[in-house]
Parts: structure tokens; sequence; C-alpha cells
């Protein structure tokens, strides 16, 4: 499995590099939406999910999510936002703009585990 | 959660739930919250804050000492305390602010939108214009004070309410 986490803090990068690694994902990581797109251009793969922050400088979550539900190559890129906006009207925004599922800031690595498994990509008790 | 037409700014309770929940989840570890400030107003603090713009302006800022900061990121990125660069310290701290401050703005229940966490090494440096404190916690961890403020912009508002039904302002 492999993972693309999209935040411009290094220390979230980290941290959900750290849980993803312990589920046996392979992760790289980009530091806005832009670099995202950049970054995805130049794998020979797909990878399986994006974990996406909403506030970045340079090009948003929001604005990353809408681009890459566009483009084909991107189908079956499973996009999961990882963010502190908790508003209701937030939440549908991002699904309404493609965003598959949304996990709110502060997260556990066990809730960021209940996420994957929503959208398949992993099977209970996979945190090692 | 219901999105109310008047800004509902948090609780004392609710702003140090908010608090020890990003301690669990990032730090693995507790914070002791709800004391009183410590009597040292001369001590050279950092300060990390996220402003909220929109139906409620304001921001939430987080103070501590450099050491404390240090302590965040090292227990961010798992490395010993003098490992961390400024760079990392500046980016683990400013993301404690992010994540209470995501959580206030979540709780105010107006439309706002949240800034780019910003951190400065000597919290004399900075002053807010036409700011007023809204509320203010007091925490330890490791040995290190902390201190979580919400900050109003603009005159005290009347219209403003705390979660527990209280009005807060003009008091």
């Amino acid at each position: 499995m492999y993972a693309i986490v999209i935040d411009d803090s290094s220390a979230m990068r980290m941290i959900l590099r750290r849980t993803l690694s312990s589920m046996g994902f392979k992760v790289v990581d980009a530091v806005n939406g832009r670099d995202a797109l950049d970054k995805l251009a130049n794998l020979d793969y797909v990878p399986d999910v994006a974990l996406i922050d909403w506030n970045m400088p340079e090009m948003d979550g929001l604005t990353f999510v809408q681009t890459v539900r566009d483009d084909p190559r991107y189908r079956r890129l499973s996009l999961l936002m990882v963010t502190t906006e908790s508003e209701q009207s937030q939440i549908v925004r991002a699904l309404a703009a493609g965003a598959h599922e949304y996990l709110i800031k502060p997260f556990t690595p066990d809730a960021v585990a209940e996420k994957l498994e929503l959208l398949g990509l992993t099977t209970a008790g996979s945190l090692t | 959660m219901i999105e109310a037409t008047t800004p509902c700014l948090p609780s004392h309770e609710e702003l140090a739930e908010l608090v020890e929940d990003v301690w669990r989840s990032f730090l693995d570890d507790e914070i002791v919250v709800g004391l009183e400030a410590p009597d040292d107003p001369d001590r050279t603090l950092m300060v990390a804050w996220v402003s909220i713009t929109g139906e409620w302006t304001g921001h939430l800022q987080v103070l501590t000492t450099r050491v404390g900061a240090e302590g965040i990121a090292s227990a961010m990125f798992q490395m010993e305390p003098g490992e961390v660069s400024s760079e990392e310290v500046a980016d683990a701290f400013g993301e404690i602010a992010n994540m209470v401050g995501g959580g206030v703005k979540g709780m105010v229940g107006v439309h706002t939108a949240l800034s780019l966490p910003q951190v400065v090494l000597d919290s004399r440096a900075l002053i807010s214009p036409e700011a007023h404190q809204h509320s203010s916690i007091h925490a330890i961890w490791r040995g290190e004070p902390l201190e979580f403020s919400l900050w109003e912009r603009g005159e005290k508002n009347e219209k403003t309410n705390q979660h527990n039904g209280t009005a807060v302002g003009g008091v």
C-alpha cells in the first residue's frame, strides 16, 4: 500500500508518516497541494490514499482535492482530509469537492486506522 | 454540530479539554491545566498563534518557554530536545496553536477562516492592537509553564456568548 501525506507542518507529516508506516504503508510526503501534484506526476504509481491538510500555503487541500478529482489518472486515489476544520459546513464542502473521508485534528493513530478501514485500505488491528 | 448565528466562544473547561486532547493525541502525554498564572512576568516566552477571521475575529495564542517549545518539538519528532532545530521547534509549536485554534474555530459556530500559524521567539515583541483577552488557561508540562489564551478583536461584543450560555461581552 502507498500513501501520500500532504501537510505544510513537518511535525504533522512526521506523525502521519509514523502512523502509516506502522500499518505497512510506504509513504511519500508533500508540503502543499502544488508540491503534491508535482510529486504525483513524477511517481510511477498512483498511491492508494492521500491524507490532506486543508490550510496550506500556495495550494490548499480543498483545491488539491478538486484538482485530482477532475483528473482521470487519479481515479483510484482515495482522498482523506486530515484537518482542524471541524465545522459541519466545512466537512460538507470537502466531501462535495470530492474527499472520500474526513478526519479532524487532533486525532489518534486508531482514528487514522478506522478511516483507512472505511476506505477499504486496512483491516481492523492493522496498527503495529 | 449546529452552526449558530451568534459567535459562541469556548468556556475555560472546553478550552482545557481541547488542550488535553491535543496533548494526549500528539504528545502521548498528560498536561496539567487549570493552574494559577506563574509569578514571573519577566520570563522570556515564545508565542505561537493562529488568527480566526470572519463573522468573529480574534486569535488563539500559546505561550511557553523555549525549553517548553523544544520539549513539544522533541516529543512530536521523537528526538532528544537538543537535537531539534529552530525550524522544527517553530513548526511543532505552531502546530499546537493550529490544532487548539482549529478547535476553537469549530466551536465559535459562525463562518470564519483560520490563518496559518505564526511563531515569535519573544512574546514581548508581540502587540495585538484592538484585541482584548477573552479567556486564558495556564498549564504545566514537563515542568514548563504554558498559557493558552483566546483574544477577541474589536470592541467587547455583547452578542458573543460562551458555550455555557453566559454572555461574556462587556463585563
